[in-house]
């Protein structure tokens, strides 16, 4: 229980940093939006190609599970910082309105997505730490890494569910 | 502060802790000590980041790599990454580093311990503290970016780890020569261990 809250505080803490850093830097001047004909597509066009853009990086952080965390330390933090690098572009391009405007509706669904997804990845490793260094738990720190398994595929289920339901929003209202 | 009830009931040194047959293997070290130590690190961690910002973003924009970009926001965020990734992955690294010590010293030297309660203490669990947190320090006092860079490093590790094998003298004492080498020579892989991050 306490390694699954501290594996979600932890995801929760990397994203907001990796967003507050990746805010820092405008990167107006190397990135060149092109959402033209986007919005002629379908509404299963758009949902698709969301999902093939975000499904990705959900696995990506998930993939900590089979890695002692590694993966999900790594490409987290990298993607937190690409949110706040393309948020503080999209601000400098279409103001703070404009963005919020556009993105307020699906855009926090899609995050809590990937945060789950990111402290799935953790909780195995969270839960080997924590039976190494407690003095309570199971005391045995791979039966406790290999245990964690099926709590972290119910996070991963949520996290999916819930990046299903961000991409129908985004199509519908890329679409409208 | 000798902990002579352990002296009696539990082996300094096995394979086989003596409540293991209950599927449990007593910590010798506290998790107060963990969580404090952790924080420290931590806290140096960032700290020496700062001081060396500079360095490493002059290092990155003259790399090979970053020559060539002429847009200085993408340099910057190069930086950003690097740094950012740089503290989580060593305090993961130093989670992983505890977790290791306290394992080992639960199971291979479950008698050696001083303290009581939430300030108790095992051989390894000082050893790796010391060493993880004094090597972070001295590299922040000394403004080294990699604490390998320094011989006063080696000189501090292996000081640590043949001093606070001595603090447990009273536990230890008498025991084979073949134990005492042991121990001291896990004392030393795990101190020195400390110099990779």
């Amino acid at each position: 229980m306490y390694t699954r809250l501290g594996a979600t505080a932890l995801s929760l803490v990397l994203m907001v940093g990796g967003i507050a850093i990746g805010f820092q830097t405008d990167l107006a001047s190397a990135i060149v939006l092109d959402r033209n004909g986007i919005a002629q597509e379908s509404w299963g066009a758009v949902f698709l190609g969301v999902i093939i853009s975000n499904g990705p990086a959900l696995c990506l952080v998930y993939g900590g599970v089979l890695s002692g965390g590694l993966l999900t330390l790594i490409a987290w933090p990298i993607i937190s910082i690409y949110i706040g690098s393309t948020m503080r572009t999209g601000i400098n391009i279409m103001g703070v309105e404009g963005v919020a405007g556009a993105i307020w509706a699906y855009a926090p669904v899609e995050f809590v997505a990937l945060a789950l997804a990111a402290a799935a990845g953790m909780m195995p490793v969270a839960a080997a730490v924590w039976a190494s260094l407690s003095t309570g738990g199971s005391n045995r720190p791979l039966r406790a890494y290999l245990n964690e398994f099926p709590h972290t595929l119910r996070f991963f289920g949520i996290a999916v569910v819930t990046l299903l339901a961000a991409a129908a929003i985004e199509a519908f209202v890329i679409t409208n | 502060m000798g902990n002579s009830k352990n002296n009696t009931t539990t082996p300094i040194l096995s394979p086989v802790p003596a409540d293991a047959v209950k599927g449990r293997f007593q910590r010798n070290t506290s998790p107060t000590w963990w969580v404090l130590a952790f924080l420290a690190v931590l806290f140096i961690l960032v700290f020496r980041l700062q001081l060396l910002q500079p360095e490493v973003a002059a290092r990155v924009a003259a790399s090979a790599a970053a020559v060539n970009i002429e847009d200085d926001s993408v340099v910057g965020l190069a930086t950003g990454i690097g740094s950012y990734l740089g503290i989580i992955l060593s305090a993961a690294f130093t989670s992983v580093y505890f977790s290791v010590a306290s394992t080992i010293e639960s199971r291979v030297l479950p008698g050696l311990k001083r303290g009581r309660g939430r300030l108790q203490v095992g051989l390894l669990g000082a050893v790796s503290i010391v060493s993880l947190v004094g090597i972070q320090l001295f590299s922040l006092l000394a403004g080294l970016q990699s604490p390998k860079a320094h011989w006063g490093s080696y000189l501090f590790v292996l000081a640590i780890a043949a001093a606070v094998p001595l603090w447990f003298h009273s536990i230890w004492s008498g025991l084979s020569r073949a134990v005492i080498v042991w121990m001291f020579g896990i004392s030393v892989v795990i101190a020195a261990t400390s110099l990779l991050f």
